[in-house]
């Protein structure tokens, strides 16, 4: 078991070496000239020739690579084109609140998802499992960016019950600071004990969460239908009927366990997707986290910050299968 | 001329089959036909289109009109029937996705037979880049690359295609390894056909159902990342009628002018949802669970 | 009353083609502590009988449509699926499974099983004491060291052990009535035989009632006081399993009779053949990683030191338990596994060593036909395509050509020629496998291999199959190599025969000698343990205790001397050479090599 958890966690090592390697390809080699990007369009020869040096273009290839990995491994994303600011430090500034978002919508996504997909299997074929298989097919199927602004349509437009936008009201933000203990803001607002301040962010998030999380919602329903009606299936689940043990037991206990692995998979693969998901729909909402970063940058054309992002996002992901495997770990068939 | 008859004829019975399997499932049924009609509508969008002319043409004077017996979805900024242009739309993200999953099946299929097949160093080659591949999420990549590339429509497909291709490597990789134990493989390989006829002849026939479930599932994927690209201001540029651009665009008039967001927003609904039920009717058609021989 | 009754029971399947009956029985009785078989070929209707009883069949696509099952006057069938599982499962009725691999959860250990099912019926039973009769249990099912196995999960044990756990559960509840739905059929032999008198033993000391489903006679023959043969759905006939076996009445119970009764090949005349194929201590090792154990660079001796000579015309019989190496044999001498050591000629020629082109020519002299047909031909093709596919790759003809040839193989197979446009599911079992003998015979090869050519397919078609094999070979001076687990099979078409433990041969001898006069006692106790219909009753079976050897670590000297109950000490440290005992005839075997001769061993 120690084993496969270190040779995983080395496969998931050299897998992110090589995204890095080609985030540098992608950023060192192609793009014309960062140079001018650096200096700006209307630079001299000198100006030029001193972003060059800055920039260390004028070293080889490797070891301009080199220089690279050592920078990442100190943290160093390259500096901002626009602002300035280490890219590093502006994520830093941006990413609790996309993992504020992302999270909540995947906590709605297993405590939706999940006992969704359980009764979809349990009622295989009747009116609650079509309707389950049907809602789970639409969720993966909007348009995220359509249905932020589609809610924004109704709940702001047309009811006036939820805010357009933003992370706080601006009435809120004057007269309250904004605590920063762990930097997700639902979290520190409970436990500075800002409850105004909390129920004002809990009406913000609502929306945002609620496009975010559809498409998690649907996968995983639909997920841990088709796993679980594979299981039923087996020859086991059979044969424990036959010693008399109770559906109950044989849903909750042994079916919902082995298909724990498949839907493991499954929540981290959606979580992926989520994230970049994520992007579209916090511009929408003036979200400040990095998908509002990111529509800037590539506004702007700024390669150091989608790069950061690039990375970063890759390593989430990376992050997210290791998990997800080492979950499946857990089923004793894999330990072999 | 003869055996081309003779050869086509079990596999246009094996069609049927599968059409008469297809119209059993309702809901499967009204999916293949409602991808029939938007390829029905995206080949014959200058005849059906009441403004054929407003893809490009604009008339300011109709600014901005909300929906009406002349303008069913309304007008846009300058003046152009959104109808007309959702139907044009059609063709974009349609042939779009086509085009952009065909390249990625043409990459991905045979590398994953390969790697499946061989097996040893080469297998691993393979599995390592189309890991490396896969840990970028797909949008993420996408818009890196287009941000690189400039944007436009045809730099998102080739982004949509490098992140695309390993998801084809890892299925078809994981049904050749079965595959390949099948007796018919080893029967192959005793009387001596050579390897590439065994890989492209015997292992990507028999592990083409579930790509076609998910090619089918993807093109809906593709349509709505061309259109979260677009969105971005990093796909279609104007004034190509495309549905995430005009979202885009109409944001800015939104939530006063609010036609002319949703209803491009609902064609890449329902397009999507129409591939995604397809997909699923597919998947059950070829079960072999469903399918009893 | 009896027991046990089923009358008038009529279950239905729902499916693409339609409704179609799969079990239709008049009446079946059962008395108290008898052991009743129902035998059928598979399809016949013998699981869903099985499911039906305990309420487990699916509904749909099943549909009960009328009858009872009567256990003790109380019809089943009217049961609701609640009182089915408070009082009825485990309780009265318990099951055995077929494939045991499948049956038990791969996610929990043999102890929580257990435990779980005790806990289920004994309400308010304590942990402890749960897991104390469960150890108890796996002791009375032998299961040696039944605390170590508590802890371990499925696929940590081996066939044999896994049947006995299942064999566990099904008493845990003191049920008095039990099915047992072929509990032997994934098993070899010599484990079969030991499973098959561990239930009589079981059966006896616990007054169980059995209802015993198999797909061949000779098992019930062995196993059953009374039987009923079902086919079509329906039971064409029951009865006293003597009476039955000696004066069977309907054409399906001669069928399947005849499919177990051994008929001899015919000798070979003339003694001078050319040798066609010679094998030289050729080996097959496989490197394989043991993570459990954390130990690398194993050896797994699949093929350790084989040497035989075949002649044109002759056919040599492999027999040997499942693992014994013999598949891994002909594949190596097929050439599609690398060899460690060792060389093979053919016609004089050593095939390890020819270029490139010369073993394509190899491979147009020598052709296999799998056991499994339905995944032997390529499901996508035409049937055209697949007989051809030899062709395509030795001969370059035109596509009329091409099929007029097909047509000339299909016709001497007894293939329609219209087949060359369907597809492979077009066919049924039989016809799929005379559809691969026409293919294997396309590229005219001199050695056919069959392997296990008719352990899938139903017995009206095993019988022609058989023959057809024989009239091939005889037209066209086929040489074969024939695998089977099936000794009746091997005893009919073989005419040499080679037996086959832990990789090695122990025994090799012309047919009608080894099958008279078995020397090895390997040999000896394989043919004990097949039970045969000239034996009735459990005591004709012999036994052959302990656990087939684990390949990658095998015992020193003599392979079989950890089974073996004849061996004495020298068998542990010196391995036997092959002796000739008479002419073609030899044994590898300490007691022959000290001197002995066949009447002393005997």
């Amino acid at each position: 078991m120690k084993k496969y958890i270190f040779k995983r966690l080395l496969s998931s090592l050299l897998v992110l070496l090589g995204v890095v390697t080609i985030t540098f390809f992608i950023s060192r080699v192609i793009p014309s000239n960062p140079a001018t990007k650096w200096a700006g369009t209307r630079a001299t020869e000198e100006q030029l020739a001193a972003a060059r040096e800055e920039l260390g273009l004028d070293d080889p290839l490797p070891v301009q690579y080199i220089n690279y990995l050592k920078d990442l491994l100190h943290g160093d994303l390259g500096i901002n084109y626009s602002t300035r600011q280490p890219v590093s430090l502006e994520l830093a500034t941006y990413v609790p609140a996309t993992v504020e978002l992302v999270l909540l919508a995947f906590v709605l996504a297993i405590i939706i998802g999940i006992p969704l997909g359980i009764y979809s299997a349990k009622k295989k074929n009747r009116l609650l499992d079509h309707s389950v298989r049907f809602f789970s097919i639409g969720a993966v199927s909007l348009p995220s960016f359509w249905v932020a602004l589609f809610l924004q349509l109704v709940f702001y437009k047309a009811l006036n019950l939820l805010p357009i936008g933003g992370q706080l009201s601006a009435m809120a933000t004057i007269f309250n600071e904004k605590p920063h203990v762990t930097g997700l803001l639902l979290l520190d607002c409970l436990l500075t004990g800002e409850f105004s301040l909390f129920l004002d962010a809990l009406q913000h998030i609502i929306l945002p969460c609620i496009t975010v999380s559809l498409y998690p919602i649907g996968l995983v329903a639909r997920m841990t239908r088709s796993a679980l009606l594979e299981i039923l299936g087996e020859d086991y689940i059979t044969a424990g009927r036959s010693y008399g043990l109770t559906e109950f037991k044989m849903l909750w206990k042994y079916a919902l366990k082995n298909s724990l692995g498949a839907t493991a998979t499954d929540v981290a693969l959606s979580m992926g997707y989520t994230l970049t998901n994520t992007f579209l729909v916090e511009s929408i909402f003036s979200w400040p986290g990095i998908g509002s970063y990111i529509s800037t940058a590539v506004t702007t054309l700024n390669f150091p910050a989608i790069m950061g992002v690039t990375i970063f996002g890759a390593c989430c992901y990376i992050l997210l299968n290791l998990l997800a495997d080492l979950i499946i770990a857990l089923d004793p068939r894999v330990r072999l | 001329m003869r055996h081309f008859m003779e050869n086509l004829r079990p596999k246009w019975k094996s069609f049927k089959e599968s059409m008469y399997l297809l119209a059993k499932n309702k809901l499967s049924l009204a999916a293949f036909i409602i991808m029939l009609l938007l390829i029905f509508a995206a080949i014959l969008a200058p005849v059906i289109a009441p403004y054929p002319e407003d893809v490009n043409s604009t008339h300011i004077e109709d600014m901005l009109l909300p929906p009406s017996g002349e303008h069913l979805m309304g007008t846009d900024e300058l003046g152009r029937d959104v109808f007309s242009r959702v139907l044009f739309g059609t063709r974009v993200s349609i042939s779009t996705a086509l085009i952009a999953v065909g390249i990625a099946l043409i990459i991905g299929v045979p590398l994953g037979a390969i790697a499946g097949t061989s097996g040893g160093w080469i297998d691993n080659l393979i599995m390592r880049i189309t890991d490396i591949f896969l840990s970028f999420p797909s949008m993420l990549l996408a818009i890196a690359l287009v941000a690189l590339l400039g944007p436009g429509l045809r730099n998102a497909i080739i982004a949509i295609v490098i992140s695309w291709w390993p998801w084809y490597t890892r299925l078809v990789r994981g049904q050749a390894i079965s595959i390949k134990e099948r007796k018919f493989v080893q029967a192959a390989e005793t009387i001596g056909t050579s390897k590439s006829k065994i890989i492209f002849k015997h292992i990507i026939p028999n592990c083409i159902s579930p790509v076609i479930v998910q090619a089918s599932m993807d093109i809906g994927g593709v349509i709505m990342t061309v259109a979260s690209l677009s969105f971005l201001g990093l796909g279609a540029q104007n004034p190509t009628p495309e549905w995430g651009l005009m979202i885009s665009i109409g944001r800015q008039y939104f939530p006063d002018k609010w036609w002319y967001c949703i209803f491009p927003g609902l064609a890449i609904f329902l397009t999507v949802l129409c591939f995604n039920l397809l997909g699923d009717a597919i998947r059950e058609i070829l079960d072999p669970k469903t399918r009893k021989h | 009353m009896a027991y046990f009754e089923i009358n008038d029971l009529v279950v239905k399947h729902k499916s693409f083609d339609g409704i179609k009956t799969v079990l239709d029985i008049d009446h079946i009785e059962i008395n108290k502590g008898e052991t009743f078989g129902i035998v059928g070929e598979s399809g016949q209707g013998k699981t869903v009988l099985a499911l039906s009883i305990l309420q487990l069949l699916q509904t749909p696509p099943g549909i009960i449509e009328k009858g009872e099952i009567l256990l003790d006057g109380e019809n089943l069938l009217k049961k609701s699926t609640h009182q089915m599982q408070r009082s009825i499962r485990g309780k009265k009725v318990a099951m055995i499974f077929q494939d045991p691999m499948s049956c038990l959860n791969p996610v929990f250990t043999v102890g929580t099983t257990m435990v779980d099912v005790l806990r289920q019926h004994h309400k308010g039973m304590r942990k402890k004491d749960a897991q104390a009769e469960a150890v108890r249990l796996l002791s009375e099912v032998k299961l040696a060291d039944a605390e170590s196995i508590m802890a371990k999960y499925p696929h940590q044990l081996s066939g044999g052990q896994r049947q006995r756990v299942i064999i566990a559960l099904a008493l845990c509840c003191g049920a008095e009535f039990m099915i047992a739905d072929e509990p032997t059929r994934n098993l070899d032999v010599t484990i079969q035989a030991s499973v098959l008198k561990l239930l009589k033993e079981l059966q006896h000391s616990h007054k169980i009632t059995v209802l015993f489903i198999a797909n061949n006679m000779s098992l019930v023959s062995a196993f059953c006081d009374r039987v009923a043969i079902l086919h079509d759905a329906r039971i064409v006939e029951q009865g006293d399993i003597r009476q039955i076996v000696q004066n069977p009445q309907s054409d399906y119970t001669k069928m399947l009779i005849q499919a177990v009764k051994s008929r001899p090949a015919v000798p070979l005349q003339d003694a001078e053949r050319p040798v066609l194929l010679k094998v030289e201590h050729l080996k097959k090792y496989f490197d394989i990683n043991d993570e459990i154990k954390h130990q690398k660079h194993l050896t797994l001796k699949a093929v350790d030191d084989v040497s035989f000579e075949l002649r044109r015309g002759e056919v040599l019989g492999i027999v040997g338990e499942s693992g014994c190496g013999k598949s891994t044999l002909v594949n190596t001498i097929l050439n599609l596994f690398e060899p460690t050591a060792g060389k093979v000629y053919f016609e004089g020629v050593d095939v390890f060593e020819r270029s490139r082109k010369e073993g394509n020519a190899f491979k147009k002299n020598v052709q296999i036909v799998f056991q499994d047909p339905y995944w032997s031909l390529n499901p996508r093709w035409l049937i055209k395509d697949i007989v051809a596919e030899p062709l395509d790759v030795y001969e370059n003809l035109s596509e009329t050509a091409r099929v007029e040839r097909v047509k000339e193989l299909l016709e001497m197979v007894g293939i329609p020629e219209s087949a060359c446009y369907q597809y492979p599911h077009e066919f049924s079992g039989g016809q799929r496998q005379r559809i691969a003998i026409a293919r294997s015979l396309a590229s005219n090869p001199k050695l056919v291999v069959l392997d296990e050519p008719t352990s899938s397919i139903d017995v009206f078609s095993q019988a022609q199959i058989l023959q057809l094999i024989q009239d091939l070979r005889r037209q066209f001076n086929l040489t074969n190599i024939l695998i089977s687990h099936d000794l009746g099979v091997v005893h009919e078409l073989s005419n040499q025969i080679a037996v086959m433990y832990l990789g090695h041969i122990v025994e090799f001898g012309p047919a009608e000698e080894v099958f008279t006069h078995p020397c090895h006692p390997y040999t000896q106790a394989l043919f004990d343990s097949i039970p045969s219909l000239d034996n009735v009753g459990i005591d004709s079976l012999k036994t052959l205790e302990g656990q087939i050897p684990s390949p990658i670590n095998p015992p020193s000297g003599c392979p079989f001397h950890t089974r073996c109950a004849k061996a004495c000490e020298a068998c542990a440290q010196w391995a036997p050479a092959p002796i000739q005992i008479a002419p073609g005839h030899t044994v590898s075997c300490l007691l022959f090599e000290r001197g002995g001769t066949k009447e002393v061993v005997l």
